[in-house]
């Protein structure tokens, strides 16, 4: 605390001495007269000093917490929508005036408050009009920035229907002030995210990553919070990202995803915005792309029981270099190992991606569905290489004694030699030395399926003297069935040959000729189908072109759509002698994925996608007020909902910002220091008169 | 005379018994050769799987375990289906059979010795992809990591680590091999000689899992714990079925 003397201080150090003096002298006569007590003496000195005080017009400085205070504006909002009354009885005009009358009274009058509508000269409170007005400019969108340029506002509030302001940049207001706001009527935010599109390389090869990019749109979304996408492999998670949301609406924005397809095989890639409670749009969520993965190997699958067959011929394949080798170890209980491919083999299609199928002692544990599969593979163009036994495909139902014979499963302790034929000796699957010396070399075979009744197949090797029918039994063969191949071998226990030092390198020479005469051939397929785009929206008409490589052959050409649970032929045409190529167009007519299958003399092309989806037209801006909230939190200031002008105010209070200041007191300019003069000098009076003096 | 008349085609008694005596050994002949005839033609008898016992050089009891891979055929037939032999089988290292059976194997309690030409042999089995199971039966540890020494020069017996697909497929064992038998105290262990990447040797020590496939009035060990010998060797089993 300072004081510091501001009135005529030399005037109060002269009558100083002239006070001090009439007090001496008042003192001698008061002692002189015989006055008892001193009270009177007491009293003019208290007035005297008064008056010196008063002469030299002291104030005192005190330091105390001063508030800093911008200029704040207050716009009333006086659009049209504001004249809406939401089910109550007062329009949102004259909700929001009471608002900012509460809102004044409570702050106070101060000389930082400006009201900037004119509308606001219709209220009736005193403190409203002593404000001072700077114009009608009450259509916000358009004068915000120009309104807080005027003044040099540091806060505006602004009492508005936010979801009825149009024009406002999710950016922010262009301008330094704070902008808050109390808010009218019902926020329409719905929150819609979605995919508006997928792009993925068009091929992939097996274990080499991939980017699958995502065009993400959102709106009703704040800033700063998440929205998970995810990616899938046909059915199953492949991917996760999160994209944080930098406004309430947003269109393209990126995200990728690593993607390291694991088997070969046509992938159906979805990309999909992760559900969410808030979210009300949920259509349009999702977008697929296709990637055809492929492997710079052959892939083999092998289906066998345990067993030393299983056992040399796996590490056999195992070792090749440009074989994709793959096994399903069958038992009673069903697959002890590659369980996950079991569910592949009783769908001639997922066995389409196999150039080379395996099927040894297991035949027995399959399902009849799973051996039928089989064949239809076969008959599809696929490579079959049987391995006989008690349990194999010759013991099959169905349609496969017709395909293989009928047979019986005999054993021989004594065993035999396997031995080949004329067309076994130059066929390039069993030639594996120069002068046939191997075959004379193979241990001799035990067990054997005893074959009747077989038609069609060419023998390579047969029973020395066992007869089955008019001609020795045959013990390898091959037979084309549709548009594939079966190789067959009718006995068992090769691991013989593979185990003994003399053979193994005969054995090895064996599998790698059949396995460069099955797996490395390429055949082209008897029916093909290709669609002009991949991706189109829903009602767009796709071109489906079918190839036909079989020309010369005359029957019904069917296309076969499968969508969802719905499964239809959508067109039949009979093909003309010569003729290859057709055609048909499709508009898909929902959302999803179609597959197409062209069907010709019993074969099938494989499968063609197309995806169909919602057109982009389901993209909205954000509500408006989310929008208008987004650019009032943007420039650093607060929403309030209708009804929380107690909340506004303390918000004010807390956050005003106060600095340490001295603030004078002026005694002498206050009516009580004159009273007390002349309180000081009336008790003296008194007393002296009761004292018997004049 | 008399031999005459004898032989003047009158049908004594004594040319009948002669008669009858050659008709039935005829009958027996042909149908003992039926009789083998079908039990070769028997697709089980004729390519049955078989793991055959060791018969190893050096004095040590190489018969032990006599029931036991009779045992563990017929409950690998049971599990996988096989067509598993009914009785047991014996191999030398250099009989010929040695190459008929992919598995084989070993047991006892003394000492094991290996000729050079053995050590050769064995190892030549290895390369072509034989696999051995050794259950010691208490005693041949100091033997066997000695022999096996001339046949793989320079690798010695390593822990086969718990998380291995032997201790996988399709028992799962989460600590190693089960313990059958009290040898030396502590845990059992799992050993292996490697060919290449490829298991050739698995030992079992300290804890005797072959003594745990004999018949129950062998060893009269509990129920459960034969029931986990059999759990590991079906797996030992299925892992050289497999690798």
């Amino acid at each position: 605390m300072n004081i510091i003397w501001q009135g005529t201080v030399y005037a109060a150090i002269a009558a100083l001495p002239l006070a001090l003096l009439s007090l001496f002298h008042y003192a001698r006569y008061l002692k002189k007269v015989g006055f008892q007590g001193r009270l009177p003496l007491l009293f003019r000195a208290c007035a005297w000093i008064l008056a010196l005080l008063f002469l030299s017009g002291f104030t005192v400085m005190f330091t105390k917490n001063v508030p800093v205070r911008g200029k704040l504006a207050i716009i009333l909002d006086s659009s049209q929508s504001m004249r809406m009354k939401d089910g109550t009885e007062k329009e949102r005009f004259a909700r929001a005036i009471s608002d900012i009358e509460k809102f004044i009274k409570s702050r106070g009058t101060d000389d930082d408050v400006y009201i900037v509508s004119e509308e606001l000269k219709k209220s009736d409170i005193a403190e409203i009009k002593t404000l001072k007005f700077t114009g009608a400019k009450t259509f916000i969108s358009d004068n915000i920035e120009k309104i807080a340029a005027e003044e040099d506002f540091s806060d505006i509030l602004i009492f508005t229907d936010g979801n009825e302001t149009s024009g406002i940049n999710s950016g922010g207001f262009k301008t330094g002030a704070h902008v808050h706001a109390m808010t009218y009527g019902k926020a329409d935010n719905p929150q819609n995210s979605g995919v508006s599109d997928v792009r993925a390389p068009e091929f992939g090869i097996v274990d080499t990553e991939n980017i699958v990019s995502a065009e993400i749109y959102y709106s009703g979304v704040r800033t700063g919070e998440s929205i998970g996408v995810e990616l899938f492999e046909n059915d199953k998670r492949a991917g996760q990202e999160v994209l944080k949301s930098t406004g309430p609406d947003f269109t393209g924005a990126k995200i990728d995803f690593k993607y390291t397809p694991k088997l070969v095989g046509e992938k159906t890639l979805t990309v999909k915005i992760k559900t969410s409670s808030d979210e009300h749009e949920v259509a349009d969520n999702s977008r697929v792309a296709f990637m055809d993965v492929i492997s710079d190997k052959k892939s083999a699958l092998y289906i066998d029981s345990p067993g030393w067959d299983f056992r040399f011929l796996s590490e056999f394949l195992k070792n090749l270099e440009k074989i994709d080798y793959k096994y399903v170890l069958m038992g009673p209980g069903g697959a002890l190992d590659g369980k996950e491919l079991r569910t592949g083999i009783s769908d001639s299609k997922a066995l389409s991606k196999y150039r080379l199928l395996i099927v040894g002692n297991a035949a027995d544990y399959l399902t009849s569905k799973e051996t039928d599969a089989i064949l239809k593979y076969v008959e599809a163009g696929g490579n079959l290489v049987i391995l006989g036994g008690d349990r194999s495909l010759f013991k099959s139902g169905g349609r496969w004694p017709e395909a293989l014979g009928k047979s019986t499963f005999q054993g021989d302790r004594d065993g035999f030699e396997v031995t080949l034929t004329k067309n076994g000796k130059n066929s390039p699957l069993l030639n594996v030395d120069q002068n046939g010396e191997c075959w004379k070399k193979f241990q001799f075979i035990k067990s054997f399926n005893k074959i009747t009744s077989l038609s069609g197949a060419e023998a390579l090797a047969v029973h020395p003297w066992l007869k089955c029918g008019a001609g020795p039994c045959p013990l390898i063969f091959t037979k084309a069935i549709g548009r594939g191949n079966i190789i067959s071998f009718a006995f068992q226990s090769q691991w013989r040959w593979r185990f003994s030092d003399a053979t193994a390198e005969c054995y090895d020479v064996m599998w790698k000729n059949i396995i460069t005469e099955t797996a490395g051939a390429e055949k082209k397929p008897a029916i093909q189908i290709f669609t002009g785009k991949k991706i189109v929206p829903i009602g767009e008409n796709v071109n489906i072109n079918i190839n036909v490589n079989d020309a010369a052959v005359k029957g019904t050409l069917k296309l076969r759509m499968i969508h969802g649970d719905k499964e239809e032929i959508i067109s039949e045409m009979e093909i003309e002698p010569d003729v290859s190529k057709y055609g048909v167009t499709y508009a898909p007519p929902d959302e999803g994925i179609y597959e197409f299958v062209a069907e010709f003399n019993g074969a099938a092309s494989e499968a063609a996608n197309i995806y169909a989806h919602l057109s982009r037209s389901e993209y909205k801006q954000a509500g408006k007020s989310m929008r208008f909230e987004d650019a009032v939190v943007k420039n650093g200031g607060k929403v309030f909902e209708e009804g929380q002008v107690g909340a506004a105010i303390k918000y004010f209070k807390e956050n005003t910002e106060y600095v340490k200041a001295s603030a004078p007191y002026r005694p002498w300019t206050k009516w009580a220091f004159l009273i007390a003069i002349i309180f000081f000098l009336t008790m003296e009076w008194i007393v002296r008169r009761r004292g018997g003096l004049t | 005379m008399k031999y005459k008349e004898d032989y003047s085609g009158k049908l004594t008694k004594r040319n009948f018994a002669i008669i009858l005596f050659f008709v039935f050994s005829c009958c027996f002949v042909v149908m003992a050769s039926l009789a083998k005839g079908a039990e070769n033609n028997s697709p089980e008898l004729a390519d049955a799987f078989y793991i055959a016992q060791l018969h190893y050089g050096g004095g040590g009891d190489w018969y032990e375990d006599r029931t036991s891979m009779v045992r563990l055929q017929a409950r690998l037939a049971k599990e996988f289906g096989m067509v598993a032999g009914k009785e047991r089988k014996v191999v030398k290292i250099m009989d010929e059979e040695l190459f008929s059976y992919p598995m084989i194997f070993m047991a006892g309690h003394g000492n094991v010795v290996f000729t050079p030409e053995e050590a050769v042999r064995l190892r030549k089995y290895f390369d072509a992809g034989g696999f051995l199971w050794i259950s010691d039966d208490y005693g041949m540890d100091e033997a066997l990591r000695r022999e096996f020494e001339k046949v793989f020069p320079g690798q010695q017996f390593t822990e086969v680590p718990y998380d291995h697909q032997i201790y996988r497929k399709p028992y799962y064992f989460s600590a190693g091999p089960p313990k059958v038998h009290e040898h030396a105290g502590g845990q059992p262990h799992g050993y292996a000689l490697y060919t290449k990447e490829r298991i050739s040797v698995f030992y079992d020590f300290n804890t005797d899992i072959g003594d745990g496939l004999e018949a129950p009035d062998i060893h009269g060990d509990p129920a459960d714990v034969r029931e986990k010998a059999f759990q590991m060797a079906v797996n030992i089993a299925f892992f050289a079925l497999t690798q």
